[in-house]
Order: C-alpha cells, then sequence, then structure tokens
C-alpha cells in the first residue's frame, strides 16, 4: 500500500473486519471472529490484506452482541487452559455459564435476531444457547401463553390437549 | 414484528429436538406450522405415555375395558400428571394393541376394528370383530328381529357372549411386522375363543384375517412377537412357536406353525397353564429362546405404578423387552382395570439392549 509509511507498525495482533448489514465496521480480532465457523471456512482463502467480511443478514446491534459472546467466550477459554496448566482450581467454567445464562436473557426479538445470527455464522456453542432458552421459555406454558410470549397469531388449530 | 414463526425450519426443529413430550405437544398446539413440526416420529424416544382412563370414566362404570367418553387421559412419566385429551375417534373402544409410531388398534363393541394413530389423527378400517376365524366359528347365526345384532356361544354352547365381552376377550395380542402402516405390512393376532394366530395383510389382495393353521393343537397362545421377519408366539405350555409361510401371499397350508424351543420342565409348564387367566406381559426376547420359555414363566405382575387418582384395582404393569440385542425395543406399560382387564397399552421404542429396556421398565415403577 503507498499510503503506509510505516509498514512496521502494526497492532500486536491480527484483526478482521466485519460489516453489519447496516453498514457499520467492526474490528475485531482474528481469534474472536474464528469462533465463526463460517469464517473460518472461507478464512485461509483469504487474502491477508482483504479480511474484511460483509455480513447482510446481521444487523450492527445484534453483531455486537456476538462480539461481546465471541471475545468472552475467547478470554475464558484462554484463563481457563492456563489455569489447567498451572493447576490451580478455577470455577472458570461455572462462571461462563453464569455469564451465558445473563447473556442470553433478553428479549425475544433480540434473541430471535441472536438465533438467526448464530445459524448464520455457524457458531455452534451461541446456537445451543439460544435454542435452549427458546426450550426453555416454551417449558411449562400454555399454547395460549407461548402465542403470547412470541407475538405468534392464532390460526385457529383445533387445540385437543389440555393439561389437569 | 419479526418473530419465531418466521425461523426456519432447520432451527424450530432444534428447537422441536429438546422440549419434553408434555412440552412438545404444547408446541404443537400453537399454530399449524408448528404442528407440521411434530410428526408421530418426533414422539418415538421419549418416555411414553400411559393411556389411562380420565376421571368421569373412573367414576361412571368400574369393569368396563372401553373409553366411554371421548376424554382420555395421558399420564406423563417425567411430569407425573395426567393430561386429557379428546379423541372423539375411540370412544367406546377397547385399545386391543399398540404399535411403534403411536398406532393403536381398536375394536368397538359393533365389532368395527381400526388403527389409529392419536397423533396424526389418521385412521384405517380393518376387517371387523365378526371376522376374526377364531370368532367366527362361535358366532351364532343372525337372529332376524335383532337386526344385525350378533352373539357369540361357547365351543359347546354352554357360554353365550354379549357384544361387549366379545369385544375385550377375543382379540388377546396384536403385533405388527412394521412400523409404518403400509401395503404389505401384516399384522398378527392372538385372538378369538382357542387364542388362536390369525393375520391381516394390508393392502394384500383379500380384505381379511387369515387364520395361521387349522392344527389343532396350535391355540392357547399368551404372547406375540415380530422379530427379523419372523412372527414368534409364546404358548399357554411356555414353548415358543415361529410363524412359517407369510412370504408366500398363499394361505393354509403354506402357513403353518413350528416349535422352536421345548416345553419348559414341569413345574414351569403347570405354573404358565395356572397363570392362564390373567394376561401379564411377558418379557419377550427371542435373541435367547431357550431362556424364554423359563423368563415367561417368572415375570408374573412383576412391577407396577400408581398415578394419581388411580384406583385400588387398576394398576399399571410395567414389562421391557427389546427386538434384538440391542435392537429395536424398549418397555412396555399396561394399565388394567381388574386383574385381567386390559385398559390401554403404551409402548415405548428405542435402539436398547434387553438388559438396558428391562432397567427402564424396573425405573418406571
Amino acid at each position: 500500500m503507498k499510503d503506509s509509511f510505516n509498514p512496521s507498525i502494526e497492532p500486536p495482533k491480527k484483526t478482521v473486519t466485519l460489516v453489519s448489514s447496516d453498514g457499520y465496521d467492526f474490528e475485531v480480532e482474528e481469534e474472536v471472529a474464528l469462533e465463526s465457523q463460517v469464517i473460518k471456512d472461507g478464512f485461509e482463502d483469504k487474502a491477508v490484506d482483504d479480511r474484511e467480511y460483509l455480513l447482510f443478514n446481521v444487523h450492527s446491534d445484534t453483531l455486537e452482541l456476538i462480539i461481546k459472546y465471541c471475545e468472552k467466550h475467547v478470554s475464558s477459554r484462554k484463563s481457563i487452559s492456563a489455569a489447567a496448566a498451572s493447576s490451580s482450581s478455577s470455577n472458570g467454567e461455572e462462571a461462563l455459564k453464569e455469564w451465558d445464562e445473563h447473556f442470553i436473557s433478553v428479549d425475544t426479538n433480540t434473541l430471535y435476531d441472536i438465533l438467526m445470527a448464530a445459524d448464520y455464522l455457524n457458531i455452534k456453542s451461541l446456537l445451543d444457547l439460544a435454542i435452549q432458552k427458546v426450550a426453555d421459555t416454551i417449558h411449562g406454558r400454555s399454547p395460549e401463553q407461548i402465542r403470547k410470549k412470541f407475538n405468534i397469531e392464532n390460526d385457529s388449530i383445533i387445540d385437543p390437549w389440555a393439561s389437569e | 414484528m419479526e418473530n419465531l414463526l418466521t425461523l426456519p425450519d432447520h432451527l424450530l426443529d432444534l428447537i422441536v429436538q429438546r422440549l419434553r413430550l408434555p412440552d412438545k405437544l404444547r408446541f404443537s398446539c400453537v399454530c399449524k406450522e408448528w404442528r407440521s413440526m411434530c410428526g408421530p416420529l418426533q414422539f418415538r424416544n421419549h418416555l411414553p405415555w400411559l393411556i389411562v382412563p380420565h376421571q368421569d370414566y373412573v367414576t361412571s362404570k368400574p369393569g368396563t375395558m372401553a373409553f366411554d367418553n371421548k376424554d382420555v387421559g395421558f399420564f406423563s412419566l417425567c411430569d407425573e400428571k395426567i393430561y386429557k385429551a379428546e379423541i372423539p375417534e375411540i370412544t367406546n373402544r377397547r385399545i386391543c394393541g399398540s404399535f411403534p409410531g403411536g398406532w393403536l388398534m381398536t375394536v368397538h363393541e359393533n365389532s368395527e376394528v381400526q388403527l389409529f394413530n392419536p397423533f396424526s389423527r389418521s385412521l384405517v378400517y380393518l376387517p371387523p370383530l365378526t371376522e376374526f376365524p377364531g370368532v367366527q366359528e362361535i358366532l351364532l347365526p343372525k337372529n332376524e328381529g335383532e337386526g344385525s345384532q350378533y352373539t357369540g356361544a361357547g365351543l359347546e354352547s354352554q357360554y353365550r357372549f354379549s357384544l361387549k365381552s366379545m369385544r375385550d376377550r377375543f382379540i388377546v395380542k396384536v403385533v405388527m411386522s412394521s412400523s409404518s402402516v403400509t401395503s404389505g405390512t401384516i399384522i398378527m393376532a392372538i385372538q378369538g375363543i382357542e387364542r388362536t394366530l390369525a393375520f391381516y395383510r394390508i393392502g394384500g389382495d383379500q380384505d381379511i384375517w387369515v387364520p395361521v393353521t387349522t392344527d389343532k393343537k396350535s391355540c392357547f397362545f399368551r404372547d406375540l412377537t415380530y422379530y427379523r421377519g419372523n412372527f414368534y408366539a409364546v404358548h399357554n405350555n411356555g414353548y415358543v412357536v415361529v410363524v412359517h409361510g407369510l412370504e408366500t401371499l398363499e394361505t393354509i397350508p403354506y402357513t403353518y406353525t413350528e416349535q422352536v424351543t421345548s416345553e419348559p420342565p414341569g413345574k414351569v409348564a403347570e405354573r404358565c397353564r395356572n397363570y392362564g387367566g390373567g394376561r401379564l406381559a411377558y418379557l419377550f426376547d427371542v435373541v435367547r429362546l431357550e431362556a424364554l420359555a423359563l423368563a415367561t414363566s417368572c415375570c408374573q405382575g412383576r412391577t407396577y405404578l400408581n398415578w394419581p387418582g388411580c384406583d385400588q384395582n387398576q394398576r399399571g404393569y410395567v414389562d421391557g423387552s427389546s427386538r434384538g440385542n440391542p435392537g429395536w425395543g424398549g418397555a412396555c406399560i399396561i394399565c388394567r382395570a381388574t386383574l385381567v382387564e386390559v385398559i390401554g397399552i403404551l409402548c415405548y421404542g428405542g435402539i436398547v439392549t434387553n438388559f438396558e429396556a428391562e432397567c427402564n421398565a424396573m425405573f418406571w415403577d
């Protein structure tokens, strides 16, 4: 690149740029972006200076959440393996689980967006988390309550099941 | 506004897989699209629901074996609740058999026999009870004055069977050769006053129940199973026979039974005979046929379970078995109003070893 006066000044970590559907750029560390199987798969094919991904299906609000999730998981994975290496006991995994639970406690629309984005980007752990959240939300609710919770219109289906 | 309705099918499917049976049923009632996500196959690997009489039934007529109104209770093992389902198709019918995929075989007082799937609500008509070979032979000639009323008489005409008792007695056990109701599937039944074997071929040339054999010794069967292309039946005396000749599309004498295990030793055989009155679920492990004869005599009233509001005389009996070891099998629950009367049967499937199936059965007690 002709404009780069000093090519030796580079960020200490490699970064990748993710572009949301509404046109915002998110610069994230490479290993964070690689949490997405889709990005990982296409990663080797891309030139080093062209690591920009246009995510047409992911809104910036959602992308921000997703990046937050991936960053947390990358960093806590490091600290867990570090703790394991120094053989000091840690409750890192439990703490992460708690964090996940807090992370996914969002309103229905956000949950929907996360679900779609996790599926699109193929981030398995996040998809699992979101799917489980939906299943947990359905658990114990009557069809009417489920409809209300998820804004579903009653298409006058016959309901033969009722709990005593 | 975006909502879960617009989720692609593969994501909905992932959600459905995480739901337990009661949740899944409620989920399927939310809207038509979600109903279509919950096909009968989705219910296969779940803890079974025990079909129990609905409350009204308990107070009305104790001792009958049919559901006398459209409400059927389903006892869910995972949350120990009874769910009420309106299944008008089952009114006044006795459930005389259950098959993988949720199919039930039901018989009505008017002798109508149906295959019914409560999940998909599909219905298949089979030739009526009066056309079962073991029932036909004892029917009295139609009385002109009584219209289409049939009554059965005992072999020596000492006994008369009412329509109700014919409905409740004459189909003992039914087994299907496939989990899907398609052309070529054979339904085998222990039927009639002498508890002989008869079969029906779905989509066959003739729409009739065909006796397997007319051999007079081939009667008084106690249990029946299907394993790797063959039907096996346990005789009252404790030995096992295999049914031959079903693949030829011919009938007697091409179909016949052959004894494949020896009669158990004297005492065991006697015990088998003595318990003849009470139909109980038998362990049926065709892989170890030799051991089977002994096992059948040992598992009388093995385990039972209670459900909320269950009558003293109403208990669910639990038994497990598998087809193959490991194989497609599981545990079965039989709910009976008195010692001999079966109200409902529910089977639970999955690939398990026989040991696991037994453990499951025990676990549910």
